[in-house]
């Protein structure tokens, strides 16, 4: 199995001299696996230039299942510029949660409405399926297990783990803390009397979820100090990913959806400040922490 | 005084970060006109977020013209600071009804695509005007005529005292009325922006895709008179080396043309 990543900048795309070596594009991850089709997770700027190799390299098509987390702008926006679409054999199945107000399929038809694209829908209909997805699902992508759970974040937003020949990859974004902070759709019910033990059980799900996973993205948005206040943004910091890392027996973190304003620099205190902190606790050699510039692979 | 023009989105379509598109940018379109210390933005491309990284002061009155709906000239809204400062007001211009861009501003601030609540729940104000004919904006003078392309879409100009810049982008420069048209209204600007998506043999594939090429926009520069232009609404993916190439070729070949392939964040004046 093998993870590459396309994009991972978080909100919007940016690129200045000082961001070159982590990259600008939003977010966008490639699961490989010999002998299947490829599963993406999001559809950020980052699979634009996918996009284009893709059609320079064949002209029969892609096949291939797209898993969205959301369906945020900086996860999906590519779309209708992937290139593989333009192409006749052609088919993808884009997965993933609806809104509160839409579901899955609508919500990439109205980026072609209202003039707002100039490319009609309906050329893209017959190669796109839709399939809406919720938390605590299991199912099969040809050979490997795919399963969903409910992320902290605006709206309803899925992580997910793809398992594949005894390994695992876990792809946790977006995603902030959960005390005292519900900021899912789904947490909207939850009653005052219940919050701790809510907030026990989401957090004890989503460890179980990640559970030995050979290698785990997670949303590092901020920093330890960057987060506080703005826990209600909906992202995490690399310590936060360390924490679930440590609980869960993960072997490999990726830190990712950079800030768009993070220069190289500050991704690097980043990784500095998640491997400080597992030094602190005694903890260097449980669990490693990484973050990659696009293009990079991880081979499990 | 003269005008100065500064693009801090220069892309057309995607913006697809790359380290060989460094210094002509990666962001959709966002182009900033300034006479001393006012100015006014024209389309809300990702490149309005870069701009907002820019300024100072995200507390005030700011104006931004919008050219068309497509999502390159509006994706980067919610990026522009001024939005979320409880103390701005942020005007909206196009000559579309107003109806129709708050339509927009509802797809786009919609909860479903972002943590949004709509566009009436950000902290600053919004106002949205219809333009109808000539309108003073924040001390310049603007005018509007319909560009060639896929949805409707508008140029400007904005003239200060002896200056004008006019914006045209997106434009597929054909010979028809509309170009015909465009071309009188512009006659003898000192600066003209215009759409440059592609080169020739690109366009044989793109004819009615709503661009134009580097030479249909080189011959609207001459047929206007424009005394600077500058190419915009660059391909995604076209790489600093290869617009310097087309820049020095375009110099060769219409030598009466003070001409540029627009780079991110300098200042280009009138
Ligand atoms: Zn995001
Ligand atoms: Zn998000
Ligand atoms: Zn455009
Ligand atoms: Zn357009």
């Amino acid at each position: 199995m093998i993870f590459t990543l396309l994009g991972t900048r978080g909100s919007r795309p940016i690129l200045t001299y000082e961001q070159v070596k982590y990259g600008g594009n939003t977010t966008a991850f490639k699961i490989s696996i010999d002998g299947m089709n490829p599963i993406y997770v999001d559809g950020g700027t980052g699979i634009f230039r996918e996009g284009v190799a893709i059609t320079k390299a064949n002209t029969r098509g892609l096949h291939a299942h797209f898993l969205i987390t959301h369906t945020h702008w900086d996860h999906i926006l590519a779309f209708p510029f992937f290139a593989p679409l333009f192409m006749p054999g052609t088919k993808l199945t884009i997965m993933g949660p609806r809104s509160e107000k839409y579901d899955i399929k609508s919500l990439f038809e109205h980026q072609h409405n209202k003039g707002l694209i100039p490319i009609p829908f309906e050329i893209f209909k017959e190669r796109i399926d839709f399939k809406e997805l919720y938390p605590n699902e299991e199912f099969m992508i040809e050979k490997a297990t795919i399963k969903t759970v409910e992320l902290n974040h605006q709206g309803l937003t899925l992580g997910y783990r793809i398992e594949h020949g005894g390994k695992s990859i876990c792809i946790i974004t977006d995603h902030a803390p959960i005390e005292n902070n519900h900021l899912g759709v789904l947490m909207k019910g939850w009653k005052k009397d219940d919050f701790t033990a809510k907030e026990k059980i989401f957090y004890d799900t989503l460890v179980r979820f990640v559970k030995d996973a050979d290698l785990m993205m997670h949303d590092t948005h901020f920093t330890k100090e960057g987060i506080k206040g703005k826990e209600n943004w909906g992202h995490s910091s690399p310590e936060m990913a360390v924490d679930l890392a440590l609980k869960a027996n993960v072997k490999k973190v990726v830190l990712g959806h950079h800030a768009p304003e993070d220069k190289d620099n500050d991704v690097e205190i980043k990784i500095k400040s998640a491997r400080d902190y597992l030094k602190s606790i005694g903890k260097s050699n449980s669990v490693e922490v990484v973050a990659l510039s696009e293009g990079d692979e991880i081979c499990l | 005084m003269p005008l100065d023009v500064v693009f801090y989105g220069t892309r057309g379509s995607i913006s697809a970060p790359h380290e060989d598109i460094l210094r002509y940018g990666s962001l959709t379109s966002c182009v900033v006109i300034k006479s001393g210390d006012r100015s006014v933005v024209i389309d809300a491309g990702f490149g309005i977020g870069f701009y907002s990284d820019h300024l100072a002061n995200k507390m005030g009155n700011f104006h931004v013209l919008i050219s068309h709906f497509h999502w390159d000239h509006i994706q980067g809204l919610n990026y522009f600071g001024p939005v979320h400062h409880p103390k701005s007001t942020n005007n909206f211009y196009s000559p579309f009804k107003v109806e129709q861009l708050q339509e927009v501003m509802d797809i786009y601030f919609d909860g479903s695509y972002g943590p949004f609540n709509g566009w009436e729940a950000l902290n600053s104000k919004f106002e949205f005007h219809k333009l109808t004919g000539d309108i003073k904006i924040n001390g310049f003078t603007v005018s509007m005529i319909p560009l060639n392309h896929t949805d409707p879409c508008y140029a400007y100009k904005i003239s200060d005292g002896n200056s004008s810049v006019v914006y045209a982008s997106d434009h597929e420069a054909i010979n028809n009325q509309v170009n015909r048209d465009f071309i009188d209204w512009a006659k003898g600007c000192d600066i003209l922006i215009h759409d440059a998506m592609y080169e020739d043999n690109e366009y044989e594939h793109k004819i009615g895709w709503g661009h134009s090429t580097f030479d249909m926009a080189c011959e609207n520069a001459r047929k206007i008179e424009a005394k600077k232009l500058l190419l915009t609404h660059h391909e995604p993916l076209r790489s600093d080396k290869d617009l310097d190439r087309i820049e020095s070729e375009l110099k060769k070949k219409y030598p009466g043309l003070d001409l540029v392939c627009a780079q991110q964040v300098i200042t280009y004046s009138s």
